[in-house]
Order: C-alpha cells, then structure tokens, then sequence
C-alpha cells in the first residue's frame, strides 16, 4: 500500500493548460491593442485626407478669386459688358450686379458632400469677402435652422 | 541507496523543486498578462483621450468654417453666427457643449448637449485668427488655428 | 541486474513534468516574442496616428496663417515665434520640429516641416505653398498644398 503511494506533486498537463490560457489571454489584449490602434489610425488618416482636401479646395477657390480680383481691376464700371463676358469665362462663377457694384459668387468642391462657398463683393471702394465657407452641397442654406427653444 | 528514507527525501525534494518551478511559470504568467493589460490599457486610453481632443478641435474648427463669423465671448466660449441662428460652444466640468440659439436670442452658457470630454478648451482671437486649443486629462494639448470667415480685410 | 525501462519509469514523474515544462516553455517563448512584436506593433501605430494628428493641425494653423499673411516668414514668426527677419525673402524654411510639432533646435528634433512658395502670380499677390513634413530619413510623412490671395486694398475712386 506504502508502495503504490505517489509524491505530492505537479501533474502532467497544467502546466499546457496554463501556458493555453495566458497565450489566449496575451493574444486577446494584442488583438485588442492593435485593433484600437487600427481604428485610431483610420480616424487620423480620414481627417488627415480632409484636412488635404479642404485645403486644395481653398487653394482652388482662391485662385479664383485672384483671376475674378485682377480682372475687375482692369474696370471701373462693374456692368460694363466686357467685365461681365471675362466673368462669364471663369468655370462656375456667377454674379449679380448691385446699385455699388456687383456681388460674385462660386462654389469649390472639398468633396463629394461639401463646399466651399465663396461670395465677394466689389465696390469702387474696394473687395470685400463676403462669404467663405464651408456648406453642404452647392448653395448655402437659405432658411435658418428650426431651432427648439425646449418648450 | 534504496533506503525507504532516502527514496522519501528524494521525492519530497524533487516534488518542491517542481511546486516551485511551477510556482515560478505561474507568477511569470501573471507578470505577463498584468504587463499586457496594462499596455493595451494605455494603448485603448490613448486613443480615447486623443479622440476626444482631435475630434474636439476638428470640430470647433470646423464649424468655425462653416460659420458666417465666429466671436470669442470668453476663454472657453465661442459663438459662432449664422443667418436666423447661432451656435455657442463653451467648456464645463471638463466638458465640451453645444448649445444652438435663434437670433437676438440672450447668450446663456448652460443647458447645452454634451460633446466632448476634454479638460481645457481654450479659444482666443489673434488679428482674425482664432486659435482653439484643447487639453485632455493626461496634459497633452492639441491647437489648431483657423481664420474667421469675415475677416474683411479683403484678403483670401 | 535492473532493467533501464524500470529506471527510467522510476524517475519519470519528474522527467515528464520537466519534458513538459521545456515544451511550454519553448512554445510560451516563440508565442511570447509573436505577441510582443503585436504589442509593439500597435503601440508604434498609436504614436504614429499622434504624431499625423500633430502634423495635421501644424499644417492647418500654417495654411490658415499663410492665408492671413502670404508670407512664409511671417507664418513662421506666428506659428513658431521663430524671427521672421532670419527669413525674409526666403521662399523655402525647412524647421526642425520635436515630436509634438513644436519647434526644436536640440537633439529631440524628429520631423522637418518646410513651407515652400511653389507659385507666385499677379505680383506675388496670389502665392500657391506646399507644406510638407518629412522624417529624419527624408520620407515624406505628410503634406498638403494651400494659397494666399492678399491684394492691396486699393480704393479706385472716393469711397462713397
């Protein structure tokens, strides 16, 4: 009976469970680390490609600008026909003349669902930026917002 | 050599040196997953606080953007105007709110939607520049500058 | 005489507890070292997404006082509070940066940001600048491209 008696000890097979569970563990937080990692990169790199994109747009916008700017330059009188045609030649520029002078508005896209919307006016006192904004799709909203007043 | 005796101290020493082997792998273990833990801990608050202040100053900045004009009532408040409505954005108890008014509305900072969670938001008006800065509760800060659209200085 | 096998059974508690332990800790070691890789793996991506973060609002705040100014130095002196007369004239500034984007001239300079006029029309009223950032290798890590429009504000007749 003494014999067959065998020594307090570690069976065999524990330390395989173990080592099972903590690589399970181990591997659950890294693929939780790197997929919160992943997800943190994909938002930075969006905003990154926004903030890329907004700018072209506003380079594109201004570069407009300049060209609408130089031309009117060249005139004194805003309604002068040749002023108008030259307008008429920038891509997607559109104008409404006023008792000063004239208002120019244009669009630039950011992307698929923004603008930029940019409206100047030019008196024979000067240029003035009226409008430079960022808007969804192609013309700003005219009516305000229906704001609730918590009643 | 085969002395019960012996044969006895044999194995109890044997089987200690494994209990503590064993007890060695065991702690190991848990030193492990306690560092892995904490890593991905840090690694998932990292990315929660630095949301929270890039989307907070992406979002100020944006709006700013897309605002008719934009004035600095106070440190932490900022209006932004718009035709019929105008929208204020203001810090409490680490918090960033928005509240929406109609025109000629009174300005109150209260009672507006939670948006972010940030430790300081601080906005300030350089020459028609607006800097938003936002600093989350670890200390690192996140400033961005953005110009009010009417500036009126003619110049794009 | 002894048999070897009943030796060999004798002690084989222990020898298979210490097989065991060997295997385990051979695999433990190669499944340790994959997910420390994991680990750090991530870890880079989160200072990496950071670091594009920080260069993203550098950019932004340059691009926003370029517009203002449309003069590289003048951003510079802005943004960095670094003297504008050390570039004026200048249509390239290469500026060390540390990690947070804030200007370094000390060891812990890891980015280079350069502003550079890529165009200049009408009188150098309009300026196109690309604002890049780049590594100690020279990689470009990122850029974007803006404009300024700054015309005198010339009055042609009395204003009324």
């Amino acid at each position: 009976m003494k014999n067959k008696t065998r020594p307090a000890g570690i069976g065999t097979g524990y330390l395989s469970l173990m080592m099972i569970f903590v690589v399970l563990c181990l591997t659950m937080l890294a693929a939780l680390s790197f997929s919160a990692a992943e997800s943190e990169r994909k938002y930075s790199e969006k905003s990154a490609e926004y903030t890329k994109s907004y700018y072209d747009a506003d380079a594109a916008a201004k570069r407009t600008f300049a060209k609408v700017a130089e031309i009117a330059a060249e005139y004194d009188d805003y309604s002068d026909f040749m002023f108008l045609g030259e307008l008429d030649m920038i891509d997607g520029v559109s104008y409404e003349s006023t008792p000063v002078g004239i208002e120019i508005s244009w669009t630039t896209p950011i992307n698929d669902r923004q603008n930029i919307y940019s409206q100047i006016k030019i008196t024979k006192s000067g240029i003035d930026i009226t409008d430079w904004r960022t808007i969804q799709g192609n013309v700003p909203e005219e009516e305000p917002l229906n704001v609730w007043l918590g009643e | 050599m085969d002395r019960p005796e012996t044969k006895r101290l044999t194995e109890t020493i044997s089987s200690a040196a494994n209990m503590t082997l064993f007890l060695l792998f065991a702690v190991c273990c848990l030193v492990m997953i306690t560092v892995a833990a904490t890593a991905y801990g840090r690694i998932n608050d990292n990315y929660g606080s630095t949301f929270n202040s890039t989307a907070a100053v992406r979002y100020i900045t944006n709006k700013i953007r897309a605002s008719e004009s934009a004035e600095v009532l106070a440190e932490s408040q900022l209006l932004l105007e718009n035709s019929g409505y105008c929208t204020l954005i203001y810090q409490q108890d680490g918090v960033v709110y928005e509240r929406l008014f109609i025109e000629d509305d009174i300005i109150i900072a209260e009672g507006g939607e939670a948006l972010f969670t940030v430790e300081i938001l601080s906005v300030k008006n350089e020459n028609g520049l607006v800097s938003v800065s936002v600093t989350d509760d670890k200390g690192s800060s996140f400033e961005a500058y953005c110009r009010v659209s009417d500036g009126g200085d003619g110049n794009a | 005489m002894r048999s070897p096998i009943k030796v060999a059974s004798k002690g084989g508690r222990l020898n298979l507890f210490l097989l065991e332990m060997i295997i385990v800790l051979l695999f433990f070691s190669v499944a340790s070292a994959v997910i420390l890789k994991a680990f750090v793996a991530a870890d880079r991506m989160s200072a990496e997404n950071i670091r594009l973060e920080r260069m993203s609002f550098c950019a932004q705040s340059a691009a926003e006082i370029f517009s203002d100014t449309g003069d590289i130095a003048e951003t510079a002196e802005i943004l960095f509070e670094i003297d504008s007369e050390r570039f004026e004239g200048a249509t390239r500034i290469d500026i060390p940066l540390d990690e947070k984007c804030n200007y370094s001239y000390l060891k812990d300079v890891s980015l280079f940001m350069t502003m550079k006029v890529t165009e200049s029309e009408y009188e150098g009223k309009f300026k196109a600048m690309n604002i890049s950032f780049k590594d100690d290798e020279g990689n470009v890590l990122y850029e974007i491209n803006t404009a300024a429009y700054v015309p005198e504000r010339t009055v042609l007749f009395d204003e009324e």
